[in-house]
């Protein structure tokens, strides 16, 4: 998938899809494609169950009841909750939880609710009221700050008072950077089906309103990709304290009503990091030394049904760093962007702090207090995610005899139909290897590793050792070209289960080889199992 | 979504539209054996219920302001191990708890703690290991189901030890240990000498469960970028996939059939719904119980292995439902408001 393909073309392809007969549905993990754009992405997520089906004719009719531009109302929709319906997730005590595809929440929903002459239960439920909430809401702004109506960018100061958002910075980096940007890039989105759901127009526009601060945005001071927005809501971590633990958030908010809650001192809450919802962007609140305030609530375990979940439960901020992120916990997918971003730092932060990267290290907010708290919600993505963080943090290559473990940009394995597969010697690599008798022919095992750039790299080899196997096994090493770098005898009725070293070789840039000969003397079979290149 | 139904279950032969007609009988429930105890969120907080398959509930645990959650009913059929969780000035603590059936008073094994969970009990009831960070961030700790007991740590690794699971002999624990950077499945004599590792993979091996039998071992893996149940012999040999080519997507809540020959365990599918798989150890192609157009949770087998106790979310409320082993007869059991579910159907005596 090309990363910069316009998302109208992506319609117009899922369209086409759709007309040659039933698609297998979309796995979320399938979702997280590195290369997926994250407006591809936000169009994937616009379609939940119990939600809505065709947005852009109820955006059009909330709009134009209340006068306010449909484009709008839906570049505020898409921002706010990516076109998806909400259902009033608690993420931080004090921030009333939002609904519906508007995330109104609190009295800003009762509000809306009465402007628009439905009842607040509706507005929290219904599409459609929740819809009409919020144009009704959006509209009685326009009306305070006397906005031109028929100027689009006009709108600016009703949208930013929308928000609810308090902190300057964050009032400008909402209005410019998430509901105008979306102005004036587009969006569509499309259901399973490839009908598209609701979709924005890219429109020339700039927002009437003051510019995000123009001073230079220091970077985190433990990632250097972060921005930094220091929060006063932190303590001191117990003395002797190890850092053993990443938490997993959602917001259950955008991005920037995220940080600048997080970072207001009425708000008694802080967390570490967020991460934005594309993963353009990533802000450090308190310093990883420190002890954030990102957990502390209850949990309600109802839409979290993993067994886990029941039998956790511990207030750990103590010894964590919290990572958020903007989206919600009842979200169907993530974008790509954000796990990609996110993946990248929990590898620093688990680097930096030698935190282990397991899900037993990094863990859900939900699974570890399950009394109120669900997020990141049952659609993280947590095997690819946890593969990605290990992927970042090692430039080990592991080549294992089945490929399904491999990851195929960067490692394959292959042999002849004379060597066997098999998991009968416990200990293997992966689960199985292979085998082969020693014969005085050339037909080894061959096991291909990919390296940007040549690089002077060490090999190792597992085997499953055992007596009937050659004392004299050849590996023989070569380059991308198919120059012979070297054989390494060793004996595999030894050394099993284990990485054994076979010396470090200098390599160029394309698909080296690790070979297993089957041209020795010794023994009567040689095994094949895997390598590792470090 | 079609092609997903075309997997092991021909249209109309399975799920809510299976074989024989509708919802299970009256009589054919009556004589169902066993009770299930499950979380019910009825009340305030989370509360231990049992419940019989004909439909009779009974409130095991009530303590307001805390939540129980069902662990593991003791071999004798006797008591329910629970894990009490409550809020104490802002500090989420949890306690292992002996709850007699017979509504005596519950006994706690040690004081209040951050971490104290997936108890597993040796097969004479007299012993049990269970997840503690009495002196580390989790490792294994051997202790008795009495009060004031004394636990004896199995394991002492700084990178945590977790999920033992104790071998129907009694004699082997099987468990999770993150000291190689990953989780990886180990074995150990229930001492906690003798460690042997099972799994070597940099990916993640977790969730170790004994078949019945002790022939095999099941444990999820990440290494083929999902989620996803594997068997391997206790000695680490025979490793292959459960479901075969039959699922796509993530794995979970796989439960062994009292007689070792079948798993049951849950595909998860896309927006958030999710479906029963029953396979066969023996080989052969994995077949849906149910159909994929609601969610279908946490599987759990009949004593006698003729029935599936599970969690559905239909009908608008989590609920257990009851069905055949073959997937016929789905029927709703519990139907109180707010959520039931994690059930453990065991014999009581």
């Amino acid at each position: 998938m090309n990363p910069m393909r316009n998302p109208f073309a992506a319609a117009a392809a899922a369209l086409a899809l759709a007309a040659c007969g039933p698609q297998t549905p979309d796995s979320p993990e399938a979702a997280q494609a590195p290369s997926a754009s994250a407006v591809a992405d936000a169009a994937r997520e616009a379609v939940r169950p119990g939600a809505p089906g065709e947005l852009d004719p109820l955006f059009e009719q909330a709009a134009r009841e209340f006068n306010v531009p449909a484009n709008l109302l839906k570049a505020v929709s898409f921002t706010e909750t990516r076109w998806q319906m909400w259902p009033g997730l608690t993420e931080f005590e004090g921030m009333a939880p939002a609904y519906g595809v508007m995330a109104l929440r609190g009295e800003q929903l009762a509000r809306g609710a009465a402007l628009a002459g439905v009842s607040e239960a509706q507005a929290r439920t219904d599409v459609l009221a929740n819809l009409r909430a919020g144009a009704a809401l959006l509209s009685a702004e326009a009306e305070a700050l006397m906005v031109d109506r028929a100027s689009l960018g006009d709108w600016a100061p009703a949208v930013a008072r929308f928000s609810g958002i308090t902190h300057t910075d964050a009032q400008a980096e909402y209005v410019h950077h998430d509901v105008f940007a979306t102005l004036r890039k587009g969006v569509v989105a499309q259901s399973a089906e490839g009908t598209v759901t609701a979709s924005i127009m890219p429109t020339e526009v700039q927002a009437k309103f003051a510019m995000p601060s123009l001073r230079a945005l220091a970077a985190g001071p433990d990632y250097a990709e972060a921005v930094w927005r220091p929060s006063g809501n932190y303590g001191e971590r117990p003395a002797g304290t190890d850092i053993s633990m990443i938490i997993i958030h959602t917001c259950e908010s955008s991005y920037a009503s995220c940080w600048s809650w997080l970072v207001n001192p009425d708000s008694g809450v802080s967390a570490h990091y967020v991460v934005k919802e594309d993963g353009s962007e990533i802000s450090q609140l308190v310093s990883e030394e420190k002890r954030g305030w990102h957990i502390g609530a209850t949990y309600d375990c109802k839409l979290n049904s993993n067994v886990d979940c029941g039998l956790t439960g511990t207030s750990v901020n103590h010894f964590s760093v919290g990572i958020e992120h903007g989206g919600s916990a009842s979200q169907t997918s993530f974008p790509a962007g954000q796990i990609e971003a996110s993946a990248k730092l929990s590898c620093d932060i688990s680097r930096d702090r030698t935190i282990l990267r397991d899900s037993y290290h990094i863990v859900a907010h939900g699974k570890l207090q399950p009394a109120t708290r669900t997020d990141p919600g049952p659609n993280w993505p947590w095997a690819s995610y946890l593969s990605k963080v290990q992927a970042y943090c090692t430039s080990d290559i592991i080549v294992d005899t089945n490929n399904a473990n491999n990851d195929a940009a960067v490692a394959k394995f292959s042999a002849s139909a004379n060597w066997t597969k098999t998991s009968s010697t416990s200990g293997s690599y992966g689960g199985d290897y292979y085998y082969a008798s020693v014969q005085g022919i050339t037909d080894t095992a061959v096991f291909s590793f990919y390296l940007p750039a040549a690089a002077t790299k060490s090999i190792e080899a597992w085997w499953t050792a055992g007596t009937n196997r050659s004392a004299s096994a050849p590996f023989v090493i070569f380059n991308a070209a198919g120059t012979k770098l070297g054989t390494v005898n060793v004996n595999q009725q030894a050394g099993g289960s284990q990485w054994n070293a076979l010396g470090s070789f200098s390599f160029q840039a394309g698909w080296n080889t690790v070979q297993v000969s089957r041209w020795t003397s010794s023994g009567t079979v040689v095994i094949a199992d895997a390598i590792r290149v470090r | 979504m079609l092609a997903l139904l075309g997997w092991g279950c021909r249209a109309g032969t399975c799920g809510r539209a299976a074989s024989g007609p509708g919802p299970l009988s009256e009589e054919e429930r009556r004589a169902i054996p066993g009770v299930i105890a499950f979380i019910s969120e009825r009340a305030d907080q989370k509360d231990v219920w049992l419940v019989k398959p004909s439909g009779e509930e009974t409130q095991l645990t009530k303590s307001p302001g805390e939540d129980d959650f069902p662990a593991a009913p003791s071999p004798d059929g006797k008591a329910l191990l629970v894990i009490a969780a409550r809020m104490v000035n802002g500090f989420h603590l949890e306690q292992m708890r002996l709850q007699p059936l017979d509504g005596g008073e519950p006994v706690a094994l040690h004081p209040p703690r951050a971490r104290t969970r997936n108890p597993s009990w040796s097969p004479d009831g007299r012993w049990l290991v269970a997840e503690s960070d009495a002196r580390s961030f989790s490792d294994l700790v051997r202790l008795e189901p009495k009060a004031g007991t004394q636990e004896q740590p199995l394991t002492q690794v700084k990178e945590g030890c977790f999920e033992p699971a104790v071998s129907p002999d009694g004699r082997e624990v099987a468990f999770v240990s993150s000291r190689e950077g990953d989780p990886e499945i180990y074995v150990m004599k229930a001492d906690g000498t003798d460690e042997r590792r099972i799994t070597a993979f940099h990916q993640e091996d977790r969730e170790p469960r004994w078949s019945p039998d002790g022939q095999w071992l099941s444990f999820i893996s990440n290494r083929e970028g999902r989620e996803r149940y594997f068997l391997v012999r206790p000695d680490g040999t025979s490793l292959r996939a459960v479901s075969g080519e039959a699922t796509k997507l993530d794995e979970r809540e796989l439960a062994w059939s009292p007689d070792s020959k079948k798993v049951v365990f849950v595909e998860r599918l896309p927006e958030a719904k999710s479906r029963l798989w029953v396979a066969a150890v023996d080989g052969g192609a994995p077949v849906a119980l149910t159909d994929g157009r609601s969610r279908d949770d946490a599987p759990a087998w009949s004593p006698d292995g003729k029935y599936l106790v599970f969690v559905a979310e239909r009908q608008g409320d989590v609920d257990l439902w009851l069905m055949r082993a073959d997937g016929s007869g789905q029927t709703r059991l519990t139907t109180a408001k707010g959520p039931d579910w994690l059930p453990r159907w065991f014999v009581p005596r």
